[in-house]
């Protein structure tokens, strides 16, 4: 990639910048910031939409009664399954039940408390799911 | 080792310099190398550590999709560079999150810079798209300001901050890969570590597995495979869950961070930085192969992205992207053929 190549076409890493690999007039190579490129934007926007579009799938199935608020919040961080069991120190399949409502609504606080520490949020969060869509799918701190 | 020094001593009182990277572990490497006296270029990290390769593993999914790397797996660099520049590395993994927190700021309170392994999800200083669970990102912690860590991501063109909360998470992040507070440092430094012996090493190991590995998912063979299942994803997938794949093989190739597709512009930086060191041309006309190979998978990447942007919807068009791939893959094949012979 010839230096004057190296895209700068959106600003879609904040404020920061991202190293490239290019080269100069004379062929040497060296490290070229880029602002960001629309290819890069086109598939992390698709990655993020997708992720999105589960989320609120599941937001709405959690309102229909078909899953339980868990499996909102889990979608809601990005995780899988198993990713949630290994953070939150509970066995998979039970954490695979727990994404039903029936066997959910039974979960005595401890375990509550295990799923909320692991999502970052309160108990409290944790039982409800917000009235409109959610486009906030990364964690704020 | 008697020629090697303990470098660390002379951190004390040094200001601390950021490094911008392509590279999370090339980078953090590098920055905790040049930190400590000794100028060793991202790219010479990268090529020495022999961080190149290819691998597509259809049924190990990571995130829902399956692996696709353009490199070695995490730390392979860390270990290839310690082991052929003879550098010694500490580095601690933590029972508890308490114990990697205190052991952490112990060595800030002594002046060490340290590498850290983490989750990026965690890591708040990221514009929230680009952060996804990810637990092998690698960064350097060089300081501490009241409950905030000062970080020099190597990623990032400048340094950060990031709070001790969330640090915390993002070392202590579980599931695959897991970190568990992983703190790592050079200890010993070689004083003058044997460049052109280890240059053609690692170029040879890189040929090695790029070439020789008698499973159809490594290396060349793996760029080839890649593309023989892309044709297959249209009818397998059906069109949109297909262009979801090649979104994704995308990102591994652009987005997180690898210098321009998928590390091949860095290693041809690599192999050029090399030419002068080991005095040897040959690989100058090398490295402008891999570059212009390197363009052919940009292009991939920009057609890939017309299928992403459902501008192009038949299944024909996998059949192009299929193409590039294999054009790819023998650009890439000709040009190890050629390394294995000169050096």
């Amino acid at each position: 990639m010839k230096k004057k190549d190296v895209p700068q076409e959106h600003d879609m890493y904040g404020d920061h910048l991202r190293a490239c690999y290019a080269q100069d007039e004379k062929g040497n190579y060296e490290i070229v910031t880029s602002a960001g490129w629309d290819v890069e934007s086109v598939v992390n926007t698709q990655a993020n939409n997708e992720i999105r579009s589960e989320a609120e799938q599941s937001r709405l199935a959690v309102i229909a009664g078909l899953s339980s608020p868990l499996e909102f919040h889990m979608k809601r961080r990005q995780m899988t399954p198993s990713m949630l069991a290994a953070n939150a120190g509970i066995w998979l399949w039970r954490v695979k039940r727990h994404l039903k409502p029936a066997a959910f609504n039974k979960l005595n606080n401890k375990v509550l408390a295990c799923y909320a520490e692991a999502l970052v949020m309160t108990v409290a969060e944790l039982l409800q799911v917000p009235d409109e869509v959610v486009k906030d799918i990364a964690y704020r701190g | 080792m008697d020629s090697a020094v303990v470098k660390n001593k002379s951190m004390l009182n040094k200001e601390f310099q950021h490094h911008h990277a392509a590279h999370c572990e090339s980078g953090a490497v590098a920055t905790l190398l040049r930190n400590n006296g000794f100028e060793l270029s991202e790219a010479m990290v990268f090529g020495i550590g022999s961080g190149l390769f290819f691998i597509h593993i259809p049924w190990l999914k990571l995130a829902g999709y399956p692996v696709t790397a353009y490199r070695d797996k995490p730390h392979s660099i860390i270990k290839n560079i310690c082991k052929r520049l003879g550098v010694r590395m500490r580095s601690q993994k933590f029972r508890t999150p308490e114990l990697g927190a205190r052991a952490l700021d112990e060595l800030l309170d002594k002046g060490i810079p340290v590498g850290l392994q983490t989750n990026v999800y965690w890591l708040t200083y990221f514009p929230d798209d680009m952060r996804f669970h990810y637990n092998g990102h690698n960064i350097v912690v060089y300081g501490k300001q009241g409950d905030d860590y000062l970080i020099s991501d190597p990623v990032s063109d400048h340094v950060v901050t990031c709070s001790a909360e969330d640090l915390q998470r993002a070392r202590f992040s579980k599931g695959m890969l897991a970190p568990k507070g992983l703190v790592y440092y050079p200890e010993v430094i070689p004083e003058n570590p044997d460049l052109e012996h280890a240059i053609p090493l690692a170029i040879r190991s890189t040929v090695k597995s790029m070439l020789d590995i008698p499973v159809p998912l490594m290396g060349v063979r793996g760029i080839r495979f890649l593309a023989r299942r892309m044709e297959q994803w249209p009818t397998k997938y059906g069109l949109k869950n297909a262009a979801r794949h090649v979104g994704n093989v995308i990102r591994m190739q652009e987005e997180i961070g690898t210098g321009g597709a998928g590390f091949r512009f860095i290693y041809a930086a690599f192999l050029q930085e090399s030419a002068a060191i080991i005095n040897n041309e040959a690989l100058l006309t090398i490295s402008q192969e891999l570059s212009d190979v390197g363009d052919r998978w940009r292009e991939f990447a920009v057609m890939g992205a017309q299928i992403v942007r459902q501008k192009e919807k038949s299944a024909s068009a996998y059949k192009n992207l299929a193409a590039i791939v294999r054009e790819c893959a023998d650009g890439e094949e000709a040009i190890y053929k050629k390394l294995r012979q000169v050096v």
